[in-house]
């Protein structure tokens, strides 16, 4: 077997076992819920426990040891590969990993690499793995997290998850992380989960399994939900009616719209208001005034009238209203005592108690409160009498208030009150079961007094008490108190914990089974026992056993059963003191022979009943008579007898008064008891006035609480605003800017460092004085006192104040005062901020005229034009900028008078200056040829604009001259340069052999040569605007200005032939050709020739003409001939095989020679430019189609293989453009011998188609790409040589494209191929 | 009854290949290498088509058409133009012919042409 790993486990298989494998993991705290659960396992229960425990590994675990004492089945601790059977328990080892395979355990090392410790988590696991549905995880106390993934696991496998109750748990961090995660089936105490165990196997063996098995799953979230009221209310809900209380919490669940009681319980958990909501729920305050109004006349009638007889005034009248929910039952009963006893009333003392264990209820009730609508049982007269209206509500009467006591008070749990005439419990038992009912009844005999009554509501009875209450009225639901002197109830703090049931037995009351043993029992008990009485701690009497007649005698006066006053006297005496003992020591006590006169004597023994909760005390009489030995002799004896008989009689003496004694003692004694019992209840009383002032405390306490942290939180205010206040103060004083704060006489309250620093004074010298005052009153600020004024009387909000003034230590200073009121103190206040703006603004200022002069000095330095300053008559250099100092070839003139400075300039200039000096009149010159020195010391002439000014004045006389000089002779130059290219260009227009012009780009002709001049015999004014276009050949008019509107519009040269008129009344044509002449990358002008081709032109139309009706007039014998050889091939026979085919190869021949010709006249068509189109929409995808099949008709061995469709109309000449992809496809087929193989591609863009040709031929070389598709071009290859053809083909492709306005292009690789495009335009 | 075609056409070889193209029984068929007498033609011989070139003396295959249907007492006679002129189609469908053949044709397309309007 291979060792087990627990980070791989081995494959699981699913267990063959039947029988339940329960796994239980417990952690921290384990033991004892170990120990709970193992003695609770039964033999042959048919199911098999695993405990998994988290153990120190280095520690040998005892856990075996130790539970095996426990156990009623064996134990066994774990070895590998050990097998699982039923009734065994099986516990882990301390430093392994448990794992479950197919019935068998296996161990595995526990990683020692983790400090936690995941065994429960890693067995859980396993086990949902292998055994699924007959899985159960049972997981207890613990500090940790292990075993919530486990029993996910479980539970997704179909098995149970139970965990331990957290109350019990002594670490329930572990169940608890189970039940937070939902995966917990069951919560339940660790005695009771084998017994839930047993219920669940049997639910699972029975055919109805499952049902039975939800309704336990059901049965425990009911039970959970009912732990979590108790746990908040105190009030458990287990034994009230079912179907009632669960009907109400399915109507919260119908509240929340919560599907399962699941959820609900889990909502429940996480929500304390919904706990709250539940439990008031569940209290159905239902209630009225004067409910079964008969009941109240009984009481009036029969019950008062009884009980009060006994009264007396110092015997209270006690009534318990016993759930009274909202007071009205309460109220109800106390004002029919009043109508009863009427003004009587101060005579009695009445006491009605009311309690419930809703918080709330009470509440209401202790106000005594009701609306309109909660008094419908009330007459008018009675709400009149009891009853004070205030805005609409209505308030019960002092006087009937007074009467009731209420408190909170669970009856079932609380301790009762005790000695009741009444108690009235109305619609109260109707929610419990039996169980509980015969509890409260119990209590409620308990609480009444002796002859006292109980009130049930119309359906409630005491049958399940019938050996304490009598029926007293049926009909109106009056039981009587039987008296049976049993000890008390059965009273404890907690009656049980909700999650156990079936722990009492209610069957004692049921049918008593007799057997023939207990026959023989009594038979034997009562024939030789001695007679025997029990007693309780009281001494009363419990049971009397045997023939007890001959000691007991009922004593006069008031029944009692108490012993010591019913034995014998004789015996009264002894028994006392020997029942006192064994009170005392708990030890059998024997009185030997006491003389009970007559002789007979008797022995008395007490013996304590132990192992009784309460102690009890059985007393055994045994009879013996007396020998009367005496009476044999009595003369013998006489003197002795006589003594005798003297001490007899004193002793029987001294025994009357011992006994009157102890008489007295026993009356003291029983009067002690009774008020001690009287003292019980009034403490009672006390407890429940306690109560109430109890929650007058706490709501006092919730009061002073609230008081409290009121105060905290104003303290915590106090604190923060003096923080505030310190912040507030350290950042004033910090300030740079000075502040005074004055008050409403405007004297100074407060004073900042600033200010004492700016204007130089001390802190004691400023403040309380008026701020007019200080510095020697040197503060008569003007316009200050205005200010403040308007501050005060709040026609501002706020002001600022700009003042020049002489303050007495600072002198002239320029200040902002800004003025503020402050608004929140008491008193108001006036911030004064003083802003010294002296600096700033002087400093503003300054900047400002440097600023300027900055720019100035730039704007000087960088302008390009030439500026300098001449100052005085002589005009010596103040300033020249590098403009001048360049344009006079960098020489320094600065301090140098003009005629040295510049010593080539000549008079007439100096001249210039010195007048505009002395008339004070500006000079302007424009394009004023100077001669100056450049760098190298050469004179060069310069084209000046030059403006000049005078400046300043001093004296009447300008302080000098501002000259601003423009160097404009590169301008000049570029001026006369253009106009000499121009003279030129018209020199070389004049000398060429053709005409000539130039025209603007307007269109203005600006030149003819002499040539047209000679030829149209006008002169130029004539054709200087449209003249020329008059000597156009009218047929070629439009196309004519076509072109030359184009080539204007686009800038790009034209070229067109046309005709012109010539002076001898001829038209001769001419070839235009012209170009821009640009200048600044703008037209300048047009250069255009007219070349006379006439002669040429009349030639090739000749050409063309003879082309044309030549392939014409060869169409018609072709026709004949085709037709003939057709003919001849029709009519020959199957039979001449040679001859068809010589006729097939003609016909062929004829063919190309029709296709030859038709290319030919197509060509002179083209260039005639009347090929003639006929322009539709046409079916592109259709053309191409046919194209290929047609190509396909020709040459069968290709495969054309055509990709693309397209969507768009094409507008064309169907037929031209078939003629396009033939040719186009053809030269493909053609020009690719070897590889047989043609793609066809159409590409669809937004305006435009491409379709593309390949083939895989023989390719083009690259210097012959361009010239394909020119006229009569045929590729010059070798290769190529052996095709046929004119080398018009691609002409006339390319021509045609062209008029679709579409382009034509190849691309190819000699040797690999070629591919022709073409583009044509689609609609959009 | 027979049917009548005119054929006219300047170029005789071709005149007599469509003669013996289309002759076949009950058929009457008429060639002229000239169109100016179009009219007495048709009256003379009453036919169902006429096959005409439309360069023709001396009038020209287009007037000549014109001059026939100018009466409507002419309407049933199927018209076909031939003509070696690539506008054929147009003019054809100017005059108001019945359909046309673009010279050089094909033997089985004149046949299958003719048949098709002395069928209708």
């Amino acid at each position: 077997m291979a060792p087990f790993d627990p980070q791989n486990p081995p494959e699981k298989q699913l267990s063959a076992n039947k029988f339940l494998v329960v796994g239980i993991g417990a952690s921290a705290g384990g033991l004892d819920a170990f120990k709970k659960i193992v003695s609770s396992i039964e033999p042959n229960s048919g199911m098999a426990f695993i405990l998994v425990q988290h153990l120190q590994p280095e520690h040998e675990s005892i856990l075996p040891h130790i539970l095996e004492k426990f156990s009623k089945i064996p134990i066994i601790a774990i070895r590998d590969n050990m097998k699982v059977e039923p009734d065994h328990i099986y516990i882990i080892p301390s430093d392994k990993l448990l794992i479950a395979t197919d019935g068998v355990l296996k161990l595995g090392k526990r990683p020692t690499y983790t400090r936690q410790n995941r065994a429960i988590d890693v067995f859980f696991t396993s086990l949902a793995e292998v055994h699924r549905g007959e899985a159960i995880g049972v997981l207890l106390s613990g500090r940790d997290e292990d075993g919530t993934q486990g029993l996910h696991a479980i539970k997704a496998h179909g098995g149970l998850a139970i965990v331990q109750d957290l109350e019990s748990a002594q670490f329930p961090k572990m169940p608890e992380s189970a039940i937070q995660a939902e995966v917990v089936d069951l919560v339940l105490a660790p005695e009771h989960i084998f017994r839930q165990l047993v219920q669940i196997k049997q639910a699972l063996e029975d055919s109805s399994g499952k049902q039975k098995l939800e309704n336990i799953l059901e049965e425990n979230l009911f039970e959970q939900i009912y732990g979590l009221l108790l746990l908040r209310k105190d009030v458990d809900f287990t034994f009230y009616k079912q179907t009632t209380v669960r009907r109400r919490i399915i109507r919260r669940m119908g509240h929340l719209k919560l599907e399962s009681i699941g959820h609900y319980l889990h909502y429940l958990k996480e929500n304390k208001e919904e706990q709250d909501l539940l439990f008031q729920d569940m209290l159905i305050p239902v209630t009225e005034f004067f409910r079964d109004p008969n009941t109240f006349d009984f009481l009036r009638g029969s019950i008062y009238p009884y009980l009060l007889e006994h009264k007396s005034s110092t015997q209270p009248l006690r009534i318990w209203i016993v759930g009274c929910s909202t007071g009205q039952e309460v109220y109800s009963m106390a004002i029919s005592l009043f109508e009863f006893l009427g003004d009587d009333i101060q005579q009695y003392k009445i006491q009605i108690f009311a309690t419930d264990i809703s918080e709330k209820a009470i509440t209401k009730a202790k106000s005594g409160q009701y609306s309109k609508k909660e008094l419908k049982g009330i007459s008018q007269q009675r709400l009149g009498q009891f009853f004070t209206e205030s805005e609409g509500k209505f308030t019960i009467d002092k006087k009937i208030r007074n009467l009731c006591i209420f408190a909170v008070h669970n009856f079932l749990k609380d301790p009762p009150f005790a000695r009741m005439d009444i108690i009235s419990c109305r619609n109260v038992l109707i929610y419990m079961n039996s169980f509980l009912q015969q509890k409260a009844f119990t209590i409620f005999h308990y609480a009444l007094a002796e002859k006292g009554f109980l009130l049930l509501g119309r359906s409630e009875t005491t049958l399940n008490a019938s050996d304490l209450f009598f029926v007293y009225d049926k009909k109106n639901k009056i039981y009587s108190r039987k008296r049976v002197p049993e000890n008390a109830p059965k009273l404890s703090g907690k009656t049980h914990t909700p999650l156990s049931k079936n722990r009492m037995s209610i069957k004692s009351h049921l049918g008593k089974t007799e057997d023939f043993q207990r026959n023989a029992d009594n038979v034997l008990l009562s024939k030789y026992t001695p007679p025997a009485l029990i007693v309780n701690d009281h001494f009363d009497i419990v049971q009397f056993r045997g023939a007890t007649s001959k000691f007991l005698q009922p004593s006069p006066g008031k029944a009692s059963l108490n012993v010591l006053k019913m034995v014998l006297e004789g015996l009264a005496f002894e028994l006392r003191s020997a029942l006192h003992k064994v009170k005392k020591s708990h030890q059998p006590f024997l009185k030997q022979d006491i003389p009970l006169g007559g002789g007979r004597l008797v022995t008395l023994e007490v013996l304590p009943l132990l192992n009784t909760i309460e102690p009890y005390f059985l007393i055994l009489f045994i009879e013996r008579l007396q020998p009367l030995l005496l009476d044999d002799n009595k003369e013998q004896l006489d003197g002795k007898t006589k003594r005798i008989l003297q001490l007899e009689k004193e002793l029987s003496r001294l025994r009357e008064d011992m006994h009157a004694i102890s008489e007295d003692q026993e009356a003291v004694t029983e009067e002690l008891q009774s008020a001690n019992e009287e003292l019980l209840s009034d403490s009672e009383e006390l407890q429940s006035l306690n109560e109430e002032l109890e929650t007058s405390a706490e709501e006092l306490q919730s009061a002073n609480e609230e008081l409290l942290t009121v105060n905290h939180e104003l303290s915590e205010r106090n604190e923060q605003l003096s923080e505030y206040r310190q912040l507030t103060e350290s950042i004033i004083d910090t300030l740079h800017e000075s502040f005074l704060i004055l008050n409403d006489s405007f004297k100074i309250k407060s004073v900042n460092a600033a200010f004492l620093k700016h204007f130089h004074c001390l802190q004691n010298e400023v403040l309380g004085k008026l701020v007019f005052d200080i510095q020697g009153r040197g503060w008569n600020i003007p316009g200050l006192k205005a200010s403040l004024l308007k501050v005060q009387k709040k026609e501002v909000s706020s002001i600022d104040l700009e003042v020049s003034f002489v303050f007495p230590v600072l002198g002239l200073r320029d200040i902002c005062f800004n003025i503020q009121p402050i608004e929140q103190s008491s008193e108001p206040l006036y911030l004064l901020a003083i802003d010294d703006l002296t600096d700033r603004k002087l400093n503003e200022r300054n900047q400002i005229l440097a600023r300027e002069r900055q720019t100035y000095y730039d704007f000087f330095m960088q302008t390009p034009a030439a500026i300098c300053i001449l100052k005085g008559p002589s005009c010596t250099f103040e300033f020249a900028n590098p403009a001048f100092i360049h344009l006079i070839g960098q020489r320094d003139p600065i301090g140098m008078a003009l005629a040295d400075a510049l010593s080539e300039l000549e008079d007439k200039y100096l001249k210039i200056f010195d007048n505009v000096f002395h008339t004070k009149t500006p000079y302007v010159g424009k394009e004023i040829p100077v001669l100056l020195k450049n760098k190298e010391g050469r004179l060069e002439r310069k084209y000046l604009n030059i403006t000049c000014q005078i400046f300043g004045d001093i004296g009447g006389q300008p302080e000098g001259l501002m000259v601003f000089v423009y160097d404009i002779t590169g301008l000049v130059r570029a001026q006369s340069q253009i106009r000499e290219n121009e003279a030129n260009l018209r020199r070389i227009l004049e000398a060429l052999p053709v005409m000539t012009w130039t025209n603007r780009n307007d269109g203005m002709i600006t030149f003819y040569n002499k040539k047209w001049y000679r030829y149209t015999g006008v002169n130029f004014d004539e054709q200087k605007w449209s003249g020329w276009k008059s000597i156009i050949h009218p047929e070629d008019y439009k196309n004519t200005l076509r072109a030359f509107k184009r080539a204007i519009d686009s800038g790009e040269p034209f070229e067109i032939e046309n005709r012109y008129l010539g002076a001898d009344g001829k038209y001769r044509w001419h070839l235009n050709r012209a170009i821009p002449i640009f200048y600044d990358e703008q037209i300048n002008m047009w250069v255009g020739t007219a070349t006379d081709i006439h002669e040429q032109k009349i030639s090739e139309q000749k050409k063309d003409e003879f082309l044309s009706i030549a392939s014409h007039e060869m169409k018609t014998p072709l026709t004949t001939a085709t037709a003939y050889l057709q003919l001849i091939e029709q009519n020959l026979g199957p039979a001449e095989g040679a001859t068809r085919l010589y006729a097939g190869k003609a016909l062929a021949s004829m063919n190309r020679l029709t296709e030859l010709i038709a290319e030919l006249l197509d060509v002179s068509k083209i260039q005639h430019g009347k090929l003639s189109y006929l322009v539709k929409d046409i079916d592109f995808n259709e053309l191409i189609d046919e194209a290929i099949e047609s190509i396909h008709y020709v040459a069968p061995d290709y495969r054309i293989v055509r990709t693309g469709w397209l969507t768009k109309k094409v507008k064309g000449d169907k037929e031209r453009l078939t003629q396009v992809l033939i040719n186009l496809l053809s030269n493909a087929v053609k020009y690719s011998p070897r590889q047989k193989e043609v793609k066809v591609t159409i590409e669809q863009r937004t305006d435009h188609l491409i379709v593309s040709v390949a083939d895989q031929g023989i390719g083009i070389y690259k210097d012959h790409l361009k010239k394909i598709f020119e006229r009569y071009y045929r590729v010059n290859q070798q290769d190529a040589i052996q095709f046929q053809g004119l080398g018009i083909g691609l002409y006339i492709t390319y021509e045609i494209i062209k008029r679709h306005g579409g382009k034509l292009w190849v691309e190819s690789t000699y040797g690999k191929g070629s591919t022709f495009y073409f583009s044509l335009p689609v609609k959009k | 009854m027979e049917q009548c075609i005119l054929i006219y056409e300047d170029d005789r070889d071709l005149l007599e290949l469509c003669k013996i193209i289309l002759t076949s029984p009950g058929r009457v068929i008429k060639t002229f290498s000239r169109c100016e007498n179009i009219i007495s033609d048709v009256e003379q011989f009453h036919p169902d088509l006429i096959l005409m070139d439309l360069w023709i003396p001396e009038i020209g295959g287009k007037r000549a058409i014109e001059l026939v249907k100018e009466d409507k007492e002419n309407d049933h006679i199927a018209v076909i133009l031939f003509s070696a002129n690539a506008e054929i189609e147009q003019i054809s469908d100017d005059l108001g012919a019945d359909d046309f053949l673009k010279k050089p044709f094909d033997l089985m397309n004149f046949r299958k042409t003719v048949e098709k309007h002395l069928c209708n």
